[in-house]
């Protein structure tokens, strides 16, 4: 009996085996960190009234071709368009800074100037894929307009600035600005 | 009575009659033992700078590029691949194969909002376990498996070497910011 036994374990051995499932499985993580990169590079002007743009180098300057009116020292209406090629890989935040908080005199005169005006304000607008955001200079310097957005985005940042036409007579001299574009992304 | 009792208790040590002095019945014993079906693995071994074992154990591993994509463009570093060897034992016909979870290196928390971005990375996987190649090509879709010859008809023993390639993007564009990651299933025995 103790043979026959032994002999019948065998075969249900054989014909179904208890461990032919026995398989090795290795899971193996493969992963890659991309980096945060917003990037903010060529800039080109699609359009511009009594506005010229140059092309520099981190910066790009541009140029009101008739800045006051000859006869009244009035401010005249000038506005560009301009593209700047964008990329931000992460949800991120536009943000417009202006230095001084308008187009001001570089070297301002001591005393005062009634009647004169001695800055001439702007308005300065970001578009971008799925956020915008204006910043409208007053005198303050160091304004900001800011706007979120949510995810990664790429393309043409479009840049449009707009000077009014002026109604008070502007200081004789040179003005100017520091308008700063920036992509930041949001951590 | 002395002998006669050791020679009796000789016979029920074999299972045979009882009384072997007195029965010329034959002696036959069957002896058998089963061997399980085994496969088993080490813990993989890397060998390219491209990327780090970040850790290994018998069941599981993580691997990390070192330089996935450019800091300066966040386009992805072209060329990266590793090699990972197991040293590995199966002693019965079984199965050789491989099995991409997300069909590629994959970003699946971010939304772009806008422009052009890669969230996937695709990848090649070359897999050889003794004389039997196979390969695993990610086009993006969850649990791509394996192809080639990873019906093995025996038992087998030494180094599985996997030899996993990147595929460079055929448009560079940026990748989104953030982890991408699959899980590279490789199994001796069952097939996946």
């Amino acid at each position: 009996m103790k043979r026959l036994a032994l002999t019948t374990g065998l075969i249900v051995a054989a014909a179904c085996p208890a461990w032919a499932d026995d398989s090795a499985i290795k899971e193996q993580t493969l992963g890659g960190v991309v980096p945060n990169v917003c990037r903010l590079g060529a800039v080109s002007q699609s359009s511009g009234d009594n506005a010229s743009f140059a092309v520099g180098g981190a910066s790009s300057t541009v140029t009101v071709t008739t800045f006051a009116d000859p006869n009244t020292a009035q401010a005249r209406a000038a506005s560009i368009n301009l593209g700047i090629q964008g990329v931000c890989n992460r949800s991120h935040t536009i943000r417009l800074l202006s230095e001084r908080g308008g187009l001001t005199l570089d070297q301002p005169p001591a005393g005062a100037t009634p009647g004169f005006a001695r800055r001439v304000d702007y308005t300065a607008v970001a578009g971008w894929p799925g956020a915008q955001t204006t910043l409208t200079t007053a005198g303050a310097a160091g304004a900001a307009a800011t706007v979120d957005v949510s995810g990664p985005s790429s393309g043409d940042l479009l840049l449009s600035i707009a000077i009014p036409s002026g109604s008070t007579a502007l200081v004789a001299g040179d003005y100017r600005d520091r308008l700063t574009v920036e992509l930041l992304a949001n951590m | 009575m002395k002998t006669l009792l050791i020679a009796a208790a000789a016979a029920l040590a074999f299972g045979a009659p009882a009384l072997a002095a007195s029965s010329p019945a034959p002696n036959s014993n069957a002896l058998s033992g089963v061997a399980p079906t085994v496969c088993v693995m080490s813990a993989p071994t890397i060998n390219n700078a491209d990327a780090t074992l970040v850790s290994a154990t018998a069941n599981a591993s993580a691997v990390q590029f070192s330089n996935f994509a450019s800091p300066a463009n966040a386009q992805l570093t072209p060329n990266q691949d590793f090699t990972l060897t197991v040293q590995a034992t199966c002693n019965y016909a079984h199965s050789f194969g491989l099995k991409s979870q997300n069909g590629g290196l994959k970003n699946t928390t971010t939304s772009v909002v806008g422009g052009s971005f890669i969230q996937s990375v695709n990848y090649t996987v070359g897999g050889l376990w003794g004389l039997h190649p196979i390969a695993l090509q990610t086009f993006g879709l969850p649990n791509t498996k394996s192809f080639g010859f990873g019906d093995v008809d025996g038992a087998n023993r030494g180094s599985v070497v996997l030899a996993v390639s990147l595929n460079n993007p055929l448009f560079n564009r940026p990748l989104v910011a953030g982890a991408f990651t699959d899980v590279l299933t490789l199994q001796l025995g069952a097939p996946l």
